[in-house]
């Protein structure tokens, strides 16, 4: 086991920052790793080895002469092929943006974590545009999940999901339009948050549906989440998207978590059609955190169908002139949904539009009696390679088209969720989704802290 | 929330997804190719029929669509 990669991500940048050890070492670890295993985990496109090796040497330069190197000093951090890395090329998962130019500056996400000392190590496989939810990539190759290689790491953002779960970086950065942070980080049982909409920069990635795109970090403990987060947010001018409110720290008042939180399982829509172990697996933290049981979010089913309607519409349009010029050039998995998005009849998308401010009312008064609400991240655990179907209480169902029942509906309006890892001994991880009201982070926070002390969720290194 | 829906009960059939995919993707300027008419087709159905119960939502006129532009 590395040390470097066992150590959480405050103490390398403390330790750089003291010269006790270089970035040099940490990031040499790191690129160790990911060529040990990624030859079978296959969850990088790209490894950055020469640029972050320069880097971490500037960082030691930079302590030698008593300068700050930064809060994430040194610590190894992984991205999503949709994200803008200067002097690479961002393929978003697609065969064809293969010739595309290099980007010419890196994505506001990268560059805050640069200025915090972070190494950018290298970038991650995605679904083709971030739209599926197994990073079964044509192009690039299916990234296996590293706590079972015969089991998929989950997607679109699944890349960096399986680096992280496999100890090659402390920081993946992911987006999430669907469950696209939520459904990996449950898959390969790291803890993933997709924030507030608006709360973190999207400028410089390749978006996928504007209005529900939101980047996020992954990390195999809540201090690494909450110092990367911390660190993530802020206005951009650069997104039109992202609010104008000041950062809000989450990472000083994680274990402030008073007594007084009140907290909720989601009944309904959000205790059907999952696995028993999945449903147990909320179970046993909703119990733990003294949680009301049964609480509805009237219109979920259909806010789930709503979200896929505009996720199809703005896709296909986002994507019209490949679509048009290049249709061979899609991955076979995505095309004929873009193609049918581009296709869908106006009404549609407007009313999944409506619905959405709706339905953000309906969630907004359960958010009256309720700090923090609880669900599953996923129907299963990881999907075996090649798994077809679910049989869920003896019904047999499409398993693609299913994995993201949960997380479909609150990405849609837009709530925060960190989904944390529930493992018992000998099986799967199985994700559950803490969601709080629009830009209260800190309370997600504060509950994943409070889990992960009490020792029921972890996400140690898979190899 | 849910009124009476126009088309209660009706689903779309794949003859009627197949003609309006025809047409609209010449109005949109795609030409599909055969190996890719009858997944648009099939995904397009999939989508409609889905969304079935959001036609039939009783919506308001305060309920405006989400994005918001700001100049």
């Amino acid at each position: 086991m590395s040390e470097f990669a066992a150590m959480p991500a405050a103490q390398i940048a403390a330790a750089v920052k003291q010269r006790r050890f270089g970035a040099v070492d940490v990031v040499r670890d790191a690129l160790g790793r990911i060529d040990r295993l990624d030859a079978t985990i296959n969850s990088c496109t790209e490894i950055f080895d020469e640029t972050a090796l320069a880097a971490a040497a500037a960082l030691d330069e930079a302590a030698a002469q008593g300068r700050d190197p930064g809060p994430l000093a040194g610590v190894p951090v992984v991205v999503k092929n949709l994200f803008d890395v200067a002097g690479a090329v961002t393929l978003a998962g697609a065969r064809l943006l293969n010739d595309a130019p290099p980007a010419q500056a890196d994505s506001t996400a990268v560059q805050r974590l640069r200025d915090a000392g972070a190494i950018i190590v290298a970038a991650t496989n995605m679904d083709e545009f971030a739209y599926g939810f197994t990073t079964e990539n044509d192009f690039f190759g299916p990234t296996l999940n590293p706590r079972d290689t015969n089991r998929l790491a989950g997607g679109s953002s699944g890349g960096s999901a399986a680096a992280v779960a496999a100890g090659m970086a402390h920081i993946g950065m992911g987006s999430d339009t669907n469950g696209s942070i939520r459904v990996p980080s449950s898959f390969s049982g790291v803890f993933g948050l997709k924030p507030t909409f608006g709360r973190v920069s999207r400028a410089g990635t390749i978006p996928f549906v504007a209005s529900l795109d939101h980047v996020g970090p992954m990390a195999r403990s809540v201090d690494d989440l909450a110092l990367a987060y911390d660190l993530l947010q802020g206005p951009d001018p650069r997104d039109p998207a992202c609010s104008k409110r000041a950062p809000e720290p989450v990472r000083e008042k994680l274990h402030h978590l008073d007594g007084g939180m009140r907290i909720g399982v989601l009944g309904g829509w959000f205790s059907r059609d999952g696995e028993p172990a999945v449903l147990e697996a909320v179970d046993v933290v909703g119990q733990f955190l003294k949680a009301d049981r049964g609480v509805e979010l009237d219109g979920a089913g259909i806010a789930r169908f709503a979200a896929f309607v505009i996720t199809a519409a703005e896709g296909g349009n986002l994507h019209l002139d490949n679509l048009r010029e290049r249709p061979q050039a899609f991955d076979p998995a995505t095309r004929d949904r873009l193609l049918a998005g581009a296709l869908l009849p106006a009404n549609f998308v407007i009313q999944a539009q409506r619905f959405r401010r709706r339905f953000g009312s309906i969630v907004r008064e359960v958010f009256e009696h309720y700090d923090v609400l609880l669900a599953p991240a996923t129907p299963c655990a990881a999907l075996a390679r090649g798994q077809q179907t679910l049989n869920i209480g003896g019904v047999e169902m499409l398993a693609r088209a299913h994995i993201g029942i949960y997380t479909q509906p609150l990405s849609y309006i837009g709530l925060p969720i960190i989904t944390v890892p529930v493992s018992g001994a000998g099986t799967l991880p199985i994700g559950v989704q803490i969601v709080g009201a629009p830009w209260m982070e800190h309370k997600i926070f504060q509950v994943a802290a409070k889990l992960e002390a009490a020792g029921l969720v972890s996400a140690p290194i898979a190899a | 929330m849910m009124k009476q829906p126009l088309n209660a009960g009706r689903t779309f059939e794949r003859d009627e997804i197949a003609a309006y995919v025809d047409a609209s993707a010449a109005l949109v300027g795609l030409a599909l190719a055969d190996e890719h008419r009858e997944g648009v087709i099939s995904n397009l159905r999939v989508i409609l029929n889905q969304a079935a119960d959001l036609m039939t939502l009783d919506l308001g006129w305060e309920d405006e669509a989400a994005p918001v532009f700001e100049p």
